[in-house]
């Protein structure tokens, strides 16, 4: 039998094609095997059209500096291969000062380069949900994404971004106008910024805003949205959507309270979702908001949501205490959860 | 039931006479090759074996250029193979879905194509490389010469210690 090493004179995109296939930690570790495997799994990745580093293993692992430079690392061996990048995707556990001009810098350059997908997540995987709230309220780190970034028309089609702040970045960019799907997680957008970013995303299907503190008065319009997501924003007090093709909704915040008069018959709707006779499924939740020693606050919980989601087919509440005097006749076919967190 | 000698207990061996068997890339390129080069793809000898062979294989997974180099690999090899060759050195293969290193059916080391999808099969051979075995039994199995001085091997781990971890 001969003792020829067969794997490593595969060529190339052969072995590329092998190490894209296995998990990231594993294809790392080929990179102890010869010198000629040592940069091979990095190389594999930069030559392929998507870059994916959400492994959480990856981002665990070791320090979010060492992750970033590896990041970095892929993509200048992606830039000199020129081959076309179309998604980009990284999950770091935090960022610092030390490498944020980096982190922006992927995000533009990916940008520039045609990608169809960017995603950013830079807040660390956290087992408990409580001390995520916590998380949320403090150590809101925002790295700045500047201005030019969206400046011209660009393929971004999905963006993803948590803990930047926009505020530098027009709300009309010509580079916002073609996207489908917008997740902004831990940003500063503020309600008129929301309305002006859903005029110009004339085309958005998916909506999704989680943990923005600046978010009072919600006022979404589109056409094309199906699915619209509200996260954790504590200081939501009222919610107006028009979006005719809405299919999906989910709420988790505070109590939105109906606000009225001493005259009952006065009262004013805190949520109107408009006419949405595609929606299929809606999530409320307010755990971990509001007062739980005020259990009137509870009876009003979910009533003017309960009114506009209640045709949907599968309805799932969160809460604890909740009443629902004011529903006759409500088809749920989802479960209840009635605990404590 | 086989179609060809048109038994339901068929050995296999009434369509074997210098057969030719099309593999068909993702990108609709026609490789004829020997039934006897092909079936060093355990896969595609199980396809051929039920007769699903007809009309070509189609391979969605694999281009023509990986193709053609397993292919040039396979022709060259099937003439070298001894049927009965026991061997447990590693065959590596890659199909876009899956990378399969297991033990090898014919000779010492065997390229195998496995289309999963097209065949509408699960892969019989498992994924070593998925099983994350240390840099040491990979060298060995696949022969690699580790030719890293150790304190280069001991900066390479210290740079990606998060994929040493267990």
């Amino acid at each position: 039998m001969e003792e020829e090493d067969r794997l490593s004179s595969l060529p190339d995109d052969l072995l590329h094609s092998i190490l894209r296939e296995v998990p990231l930690k594993h294809a790392a570790r080929t990179s102890a095997l010869s010198q000629q495997w040592a940069s091979r799994w990095l190389r594999a990745l930069a030559s392929s059209s998507v870059i994916d580093f959400t492994d959480r293993d990856f981002a665990r692992g070791q320090t979010p500096a060492r992750a970033a430079a590896t990041v970095s690392r892929c993509l200048q061996l992606h830039a000199d291969n020129g081959a076309p990048l179309d998604v980009f995707r990284v999950a770091l556990d935090g960022c610092d000062g030390a490498f944020e001009r980096d982190v922006v810098g992927w995000v533009a350059s990916a940008v520039a380069r045609g990608a169809r997908e960017v995603e950013v997540d830079l807040t660390p995987a956290q087992g408990n949900r409580a001390q995520q709230l916590d998380a949320d309220q403090y150590g809101v780190a925002f790295l700045e994404l500047p201005g030019d970034v969206f400046l011209t028309e660009n393929s971004l089609a999905r963006l993803s971004l948590d803990r930047f702040s926009l505020h530098a970045v027009p709300p009309g960019a010509p580079g916002l106008a073609g996207l489908r799907s917008l997740s902004l997680s831990h940003a500063d957008i503020t309600d008129d910024t929301v309305q002006a970013v859903l005029s110009t995303c004339c085309f958005l299907e998916l909506l999704s805003l989680t943990s923005c503190h600046l978010l009072t008065s919600v006022r979404i319009a589109g056409e094309n949205l199906r699915r619209l997501e509200l996260v954790r924003c504590p200081a939501v007090q009222d919610l107006r959507v028009a979006a005719p093709a809405l299919e999906s909704f989910a709420f988790h915040g505070d109590v939105v309270h109906s606000y009225s008069n001493d005259d009952v018959d006065d009262r004013v709707a805190a949520v109107d979702l408009g006419a949405t006779p595609a929606l299929r499924d809606a999530y409320l939740s307010h755990i971990g908001f509001g007062c739980e020693d005020d259990a009137n606050d509870m009876e009003y919980a979910y009533t003017d949501f309960l009114s506009c989601v209640a045709h949907a087919p599968a309805l799932t509440l969160c809460s604890v205490g909740l009443q629902v005097p004011y529903i006759s006749s409500l088809l749920v076919v989802a479960t209840c959860y009635l605990s404590r967190f | 039931f086989c179609e060809i000698c048109l038994t339901n207990n068929c050995d296999g061996s009434a369509g074997k006479i210098a057969t030719m068997i099309a593999l068909v890339s993702s990108d609709n390129e026609r490789f004829e090759v020997s039934e006897e080069a092909a079936s060093q793809s355990q896969t595609i000898r199980n396809m051929i074996e039920d007769g699903c062979a007809d009309g070509g294989i189609p391979l969605p997974n694999v281009t023509s250029s990986v193709l053609a180099k397993v292919l040039e690999y396979c022709n060259k090899h099937a003439a070298t193979t001894t049927p009965d060759a026991a061997s447990t050195e590693a065959v590596i293969g890659s199909a876009g879905t899956r990378a399969v290193l297991g033990p090898a059916r014919h000779g010492p080391v065997v390229l195998r194509a496995v289309p999963c999808r097209a065949a509408g099969r699960r892969c019989p051979e498992g994924c070593r490389l998925d099983e994350g075995q240390d840099a040491g039994a990979d060298q060995a199995t696949f022969k690699i010469e580790n030719d890293f001085r150790p304190e280069d091997v001991e900066k390479i781990r210290k740079e990606n210690a998060w994929a040493f971890e267990e």
